[in-house]
């Protein structure tokens, strides 16, 4: 069971390049699905309409992949979208003017939802897995009886236009404001103290606090990004989605920690990066694509996913060469 | 020489749960008339028969160091294929079925251990595809809920006089089965070993995956039971009825003193917590809670649970995902 703080391994880091670089083969094949299928479809305009679908998955991924670096596990992420879609959209009443306020509420939000998971995990002791499932629970309730069932409100243009438009008519706002998040935590995460101090406390808590790493604020911060994190997610989901949902933010937990452990992250912590989980978010949403545009039935979708998912890590697994344990 | 693993700790823990659970049942039973009436206590113990016996099933992966996710996939599967072929217990179809539902709940067992184990992908991502896999199969079997499980069947299965019922008497051979299994065989010994560490537990000579791979089959074949009750008690088939239950099932055993890094739990620990989950809907149903808040009570309830459990045994050590 020895782990070791990574960022000084090279070995290791070398494997987790190799594991980025098998996932960029499997991108490229599913392009080449999609040339073949639609032939003339793979253009830069397509590749950024669906990093612009993906852009709130990849929000959320950034802050599962903090979380389980650290050691944790956050379930409640999907409820927080839906959460912060159902009170962003119904404070923004369609008027611009209410954009910043519900903005900052729904972000407050995030704060107080990591928070309580950061008590309950870290002070109550209780396994970040019940955890964040009790808070996930807890926020269905409070959507559910907020709205009574049946959400209203609409989305401020000025969300919508962040949605949907592009800079300059190329690029999309919301990638713009994913690749710049995912730009912020890595520098934080691999150019900081605060970030070798994450890698330390995932890797082993006990050795991380003997080394006078306060393990437990360490932590605590993590589960407060990932749920803020989360809210934006929310917000940009809202703003492509331009209207409110109750089943907007159910697809996300089990896809973000999807995307995490494609990327090559270990889900016991202290392992890792950011890029991976980022292209596995982006993974998993031209696979949706592609899938779509098969035109196959749920049925197959579902069967196809769950296959390539399985595919795709245990390639990636006999390419990391001999198991540690 | 085999039974002498060390398991008074969680024992100890064990015992508290079953006094919160003595405690909620008997303010109730104070508390509240309907509450008492046979009737209810019966249906209390039949609703969460379901869960208890698919929750064992995930306590026994979790000690071996893995998770199932895939156990919710596998009950939605398990209802279609009895809804599909069941339909009239005359026909030798119905017998099909019957050995189709066993066959395929030991394929999706093995074939999670086997991408677990051989195929070095972590048991979260084995059963999460497990689980889109199966939801899409039983989703080609039955679009929405439908089909017809017969009434001869569903009757055996959900017959009861008072307090007793057939339900009860399949859990108490699921655990009677599996606590011969996990205190008495060799193998059992050997669950608890890969969990606590698998390398040591591989240089003193155990099969780790063979071990491993028991464990997920063990698991998807309480779900393919867990799934018969529930089709039975409906008579018909949903392809979504077992969503639910991948996350309550590790909640359940978590309740009970399992630790989801493996290693450590207890059957009766894991039954208790399945019974608590199961009191706390049909508790605020009889109260008449908003169905709505029932989610917000239900998630601090389970908080204020483990909180009790937390503080009672000393936990010490990390606690991880």
């Amino acid at each position: 069971m020895a782990k070791r703080v990574t960022l000084s391994s090279s070995a290791e880091f070398a494997q987790t390049r190799r594991q980025s670089i098998f996932l960029l083969l499997a991108v490229f094949m599913l392009f080449l699905v999609q040339g073949i299928v639609r032939p003339g479809s793979v253009t830069f305009n397509q590749t950024m309409n669906i990093t612009r679908q993906a852009s709130a998955l990849g929000v959320v991924v950034l802050g599962q992949a903090l979380v389980i670096l650290a050691g944790g596990i956050d379930l409640s992420v999907g409820s927080m979208v839906t959460l912060t879609n159902v009170f962003a959209v119904s404070m923004m009443k369609g008027q611009d003017s209410n954009f910043l306020t519900a903005a900052l509420i729904c972000v407050g939000l995030g704060v107080v939802v990591g928070t309580f998971n950061a008590l309950g995990v870290i002070k109550l002791g209780i396994a970040p897995f019940i955890m964040s499932l009790c808070s996930m629970s807890i926020m269905e309730g409070v959507y559910l009886v907020y709205t009574g069932g049946s959400p209203s409100g609409r989305v401020s243009p000025l969300l919508k236009t962040i949605g949907n438009e592009s800079f300059l008519g190329k690029v999309p706002y919301s990638t713009i404001i994913w690749v710049a998040l995912a730009v912020l935590i890595w520098y934080v995460l691999m150019k900081t103290s605060y970030g070798r101090k994450v890698f330390a406390v995932g890797s082993n808590p006990t050795a991380a606090r003997l080394c006078g790493i306060r393990s437990d604020a360490v932590s605590f911060s993590t589960y407060v990004i990932c749920s803020v994190l989360a809210a934006v997610a929310g917000l940009l989901a809202s703003g492509y989605v331009g209207t409110t949902s109750l089943s907007i933010g159910s697809d996300y937990m089990t896809n973000s920690l999807a995307a995490v452990l494609i990327g090559g992250n270990a889900i016991e912590g202290g392992k890792g990066g950011i890029w991976g989980g980022v292209l596995g978010a982006f993974f998993i949403m031209l696979l949706f694509a592609v899938l779509t545009m098969l035109s196959i039935g749920q049925v197959g979708k579902l069967i196809t996913q769950g296959l390539i998912i399985f595919v795709v890590v245990a390639l990636q697994g006999q390419f990391k060469g001999g198991r540690k344990e | 020489m085999i039974k002498q693993i060390q398991i008074s700790p969680p024992l100890k823990k064990v015992l508290v749960i079953y006094g919160l659970l003595a405690t909620i049942f008997v303010s109730m039973m104070v508390f509240s008339a309907d509450y008492r009436s046979i009737q209810n206590v019966g249906n209390v113990l039949v609703q969460s028969v379901p869960l208890a016996i698919v929750s064992m099933g995930q306590m026994i992966v979790l000690i071996g160091g893995g998770i199932d996710m895939s156990v919710g996939a596998m009950i939605s599967l398990t209802s279609c294929i009895a809804a599909r072929t069941m339909s009239s217990v005359a026909s030798p179809v119905a017998a099909i079925g019957a050995v189709l539902i066993i066959t395929v709940s030991v394929c999706v067992g093995v074939m999670n251990g086997i991408g677990t184990n051989y195929g070095r992908v972590p048991a979260m991502i084995t059963t999460l595809s497990m689980m889109m896999v199966l939801n899409g199969i039983s989703l080609a079997l039955l679009p929405g809920p439908g089909g017809r499980v017969d009434r001869a069947i569903a009757g055996v299965i959900m017959a009861r006089s008072g307090l007793l019922s057939v339900a009860l008497l399949i859990l108490l051979l699921v655990f009677i089965l599996l606590r011969h299994f996990l205190y008495h065989t060799r193998s059992g010994v050997h669950v608890y070993a890969i969990g606590k560490n698998r390398s040591i537990a591989a240089s003193m000579g155990v099969r780790i995956n063979r071990v491993s791979i028991l464990t997920f089959v063990i698991a998807a074949m309480t779900a393919a039971v867990s799934g018969m009750l529930l089709a039975s008690r409906m008579r018909i088939g949903d392809p979504t009825i077992g969503a639910s239950f991948g996350l309550d099932s590790i909640t359940a055993a978590a309740i009970g003193g399992t630790a989801l890094t493996g290693g450590v739990g207890l059957l009766s620990g894991t039954v208790a917590g399945a019974f608590l989950i199961g009191m706390l809907s049909n508790m605020m149903n009889i109260l008449g809670v908003n169905h709505f808040y029932q989610y917000v009570l239900k998630g601090l309830l389970l908080v204020v649970a483990m909180v009790f459990y937390s503080l009672s045994g000393k936990m010490g050590g990390k606690h991880r995902g």
